[in-house]
């Protein structure tokens, strides 16, 4: 056994210290902000999975999400809550399975619009069948407490980190990041291609289709269009690229520095927020295309190379 | 070893290959001689999987490999290099070798005995093991090529132009370390080269392609002296 | 069934289709040439529609002189993204997949920048106004004056342009230019002037906001259309291009008459996925021997 480098503790400790921290000031608010963040989290790291490692840009995820919270409604009172979620994830499991095949067969940049317009089809796709039933939004009555839904989505949270530290280590990891680099080398050194993006593009939707399931509960409310809202695929490639995509740091940075900032702005300017966002997109991808991670990383190697002179 | 049966390939109604069909005996060094655009380059990728034949099948030993999806034929036993290198960039010379010891074929035949560091000794990229594939000069990044494939355990090595620019003496360095990987790994070597010396004082045999068809096969010393390649091949070379 | 052979029908299909076509050819030429895939190009539409909108609401200028000036600002705002931005990245040393993807997520930066700017100066709430509004009837088909002048602009427009390109020496560089998918490293004064092309688009999208509402998020709608068209149409083949905006335009107007109205989103995405998966190298695109 590898002995875990920093850059796989650091990412662990730091989820588990704040998930500690969050209860101790005892009030929903920061109960609710920790939620969020862990959210987020779950959702940049399982992102990771198939975009980090395997260089494929989903710029769809929250179609993930988007399908666990629309699972757990129509299950809502026909199974135990828990199982409502749990079933979410695995319906986005399995919607990613169905259309994995022929959409990673689609490369770059082609790639990254399908996904979207994969999303926005899905949105569309739910909202006509909630209008033929007449439904305009579906109430959750009765789901658990918030402090419920904390641990569980520090839980999800603690996943997520954990799937991208372990999937690195092992020949799926490897495999993956060899399809980033040059799809066709890959597949003629003998790495499954399709298997792998195939598995990699499952697992990462699984927990999006948990933590969707998670943030319906938590707001009592479905409605299409807030479920799969673009700005939610947006928000998840932007954490990614401010923290970096590279190792389970980024996300966990990427999410905290985002969560931060909307928690200042959000509320009173959203606009405001929203430019903000966008302006750290550019900057980074023509600046820091490793993110803060990266930063950190020349920041340690240039110190190093001047403490050695 | 390898038996290339009848294999044509066109695309889009020009052909590139047509109606080719040789065998490769174990444990030698093939060599496929041809002008630019002769269809070498096709002929590797149907062999390796890379390009599905429009005709004829490719069988190493028992097994057909036409039909089998790259990765398959990699497990095979089957390892080529790019003639324009394709190596992971953005990973480092050792992670690149990794790589191919971590996927490649199931049953680890010849280079089966070198681990990473006996392999990058072997290609001579030991001291830039470390840097990042994408920051070699060309000829390292050819000889990454050839080590990457290696790492993989082929029983059958195909080398795509790997002395292309390079210098005389890194020329010289490739023929023996061709010329070992053959003799002390037991591993099969096809070679195409336009370095037309490197070439024939390497290859037991060789084929000569022109325009996607055979128009020599025979020991090197044969096909060179062959009318049909003189005119064809060295011909238009002048 | 009778509304669905009715003329009205097609010309609503044919207005749409023009609008779609010409938007789309923007789409094509840039990235094209340049291999930017700007996500951001429905946004200068947007940009138009509100530049003849404050003109008409404040100024009382009509849409038809409006829409120069909406050009010129579209215009400017695509020259500034270029020659502030992509010039530099364009000219560099990265390879060319680099360079789509990460333009692919800059030019998604700017379109949130452009879409909350606007938000924020004129509230996100939708608005529309009436100009150009009489009737006019052309047998048994009336259509408003602005949709008409909207065909025949969009129309004219993209006969200009496609001829243009097709018998200028211009034109010839810059279809050599999208033929050869590396040779557009190499930027000169071809691709600069490819610039001028938001002109249009702001053009279009001032006679858009005649007829539609305006928001502003309306623009990307049309980048997903013009994604749609070039792929349909066939990246590089201007013509083709035209063509396929009338085929979408088709689609969507007699799909929706089939279905229904809120159907129009599904179809629209539908068609793109499809579109997507059938054609996963983008498109005529000849396969890289390896």
């Amino acid at each position: 056994m590898r002995l875990p480098a920093p850059r796989e503790t650091v990412p662990l400790l730091l989820v588990a210290a704040i998930a500690a921290i969050l209860p101790v000031f005892g009030s929903d608010y920061y109960l609710g902000v920790g939620f969020a963040l862990f959210g987020w989290i779950a959702l940049v790291q399982s992102w990771t999975i198939v975009s980090g490692l395997a260089g494929y840009i989903s710029l769809g995820h929250v179609v993930f999400a988007g399908i666990g919270g629309y699972v757990l409604v129509l299950t809502w009172g026909a199974v135990p809550v828990w199982a409502g979620a749990v079933l979410g994830a695995l319906a986005a499991g399995l919607f990613a399975l169905l259309v994995g095949l022929p959409v990673l067969r689609v490369r770059g940049p082609y790639f990254v619009i399908l996904t979207f317009g994969l999303a926005e089809f899905a949105k569309y796709v739910v909202i006509n069948i909630e209008n033929a039933l007449g439904k305009f939004g579906r109430l959750i009555l009765g789901g658990p407490q918030v402090e419920t839904l904390y641990w569980a989505m520090a839980a999800a949270a603690l996943a997520g980190t954990l799937a991208v530290i372990a999937t690195r280590r092992v020949r799926l990891g490897a495999g993956l990041a060899a399809v980033r680099e040059d799809e066709l080398a890959a597949e003629t050194i003998g790495v499954p291609t399709v298997r792998f993006k195939l598995f990699a593009f499952a697992l990462s939707a699984l927990l999006p289709g948990f933590v969707g399931a998670l943030f319906v509960l938590r707001t009592g409310y479905f409605e299409p269009a807030q479920a799969f809202d673009p700005v939610i695929s947006f928000t998840i490639v932007t954490m990614a690229i401010i923290g970096g995509s590279e190792d389970a740091r980024g996300p966990v940075l990427g999410a905290l520095f985002l969560v931060v900032l909307s928690e200042l702005l959000w509320a009173s300017f959203p606009q405001v927020y929203m430019i903000i966002l966008g302006a750290l997109l550019i900057g980074f991808v023509l600046f820091a295309p490793n993110g803060v991670a990266g930063l950190l990383d020349r920041l340690r190697s240039t110190g190093g190379a001047r403490a050695a002179t | 070893m390898l038996t290339v049966d009848r294999i044509g390939k066109s695309f889009g109604g020009v052909r590139a290959l047509h109606d080719i069909s040789f065998t490769v005996p174990e444990g030698s060094i093939y060599g496929i001689m041809g002008a630019n655009g002769a269809g070498k380059t096709t002929l590797f990728a149907t062999i390796a999987g890379n390009l599905a034949p429009s005709a004829g099948e490719v069988r190493l030993r028992d097994l057909r490999l036409t039909g089998l999806p790259p990765h398959r034929i990699a497990g095979a036993g089957v390892a080529r290099t790019f003639q324009i290198v394709r190596p992971f960039r953005g990973l480092s010379v050792r992670e690149n070798v990794a790589t191919g010891l971590r996927f490649g074929a199931r049953n680890r035949a010849g280079a089966a005995a070198l681990d990473a560091a006996g392999i990058l000794g072997l290609t001579g990229l030991a001291p830039v093991a470390d840097r990042p594939a994408g920051a070699l000069t060309l000829a390292q990044q050819k000889r990454l090529e050839v080590a990457r494939a290696l790492a993989t355990g082929p029983q059958l090595l195909l080398l795509d132009e790997v002395m292309a620019g390079l210098t005389p003496a890194e020329v010289q360095q490739m023929i023996a370390m061709v010329r070992s990987i053959r003799s002390d790994m037991g591993v099969t070597v096809m070679i195409i080269e336009h370095v037309m010396g490197a070439l024939m004082a390497l290859s037991d045999h060789v084929v000569v392609l022109d325009h996607g068809e055979t128009i020599a096969a025979g020991p090197p010393e044969d096909v060179a002296d062959d009318p049909a390649v003189q005119t064809a091949y060295l011909g238009r070379r002048r | 069934m009778e509304f669905l052979l009715s003329g009205q029908l097609l010309v609503a299909a044919l207005i749409i289709g023009s609008i779609y076509g010409l938007v789309a050819l923007g789409l094509n030429l840039i990235y094209g040439t340049m291999r930017l895939l700007n996500i951001a190009h429905g946004d200068l539409v947007m940009i138009g529609a509100y530049t003849g909108y404050w003109l008409f609401t404040l100024a009382a200028i009509s849409p038809v002189l409006a829409m120069l000036a909406a050009g010129a600002l579209a215009g400017l705002t695509g020259a500034a993204l270029y020659f502030g931005l992509f010039r530099r990245q364009l000219t560099g040393s990265q390879p060319i997949e680099r360079i789509e993807a990460n333009s692919l997520l800059i030019f998604f930066g700017i379109s949130i920048i452009i879409q909350n700017l606007t938000a924020l100066a004129f509230t996100a709430s939708p608005r529309t106004y009436q100009a150009l509004d009489t009737l006019v009837r052309i047998g048994e088909v009336s259509i408003a004056q602005s949709r008409l002048v909207a065909l025949a602009v969009c129309l004219g427009l993209s006969a200009a342009i496609v001829l243009f390109l097709r018998f200028s020496a211009l034109g010839l560089s810059i279809r050599a230019l999208i033929q050869h998918r590396t040779a557009s490293r190499i930027v000169g004064i071809d691709v600069d002037r490819v610039q001028a092309f938001p002109f249009v688009l702001g053009l279009a999208g001032t006679l858009i906001g005649v007829t539609e509402q305006i928001s502003p998020f309306m623009g990307f709608p049309f980048t997903i259309v013009a994604f749609v068209v070039i792929i349909l149409g066939g990246l590089g083949n201007l013509a083709g291009g035209i063509a396929a905006g009338m085929v979408l335009g088709l689609i969507e107007t007699y799909g929706v008459a089939l279905t229904s109205a809120n159907l129009r989103s599904v179809l629209i995405y539908g068609v793109f996925i499809l579109v997507l998966i059938l054609r996963p190298e983008g498109l005529l695109q000849r396969r890289r021997l390896t």
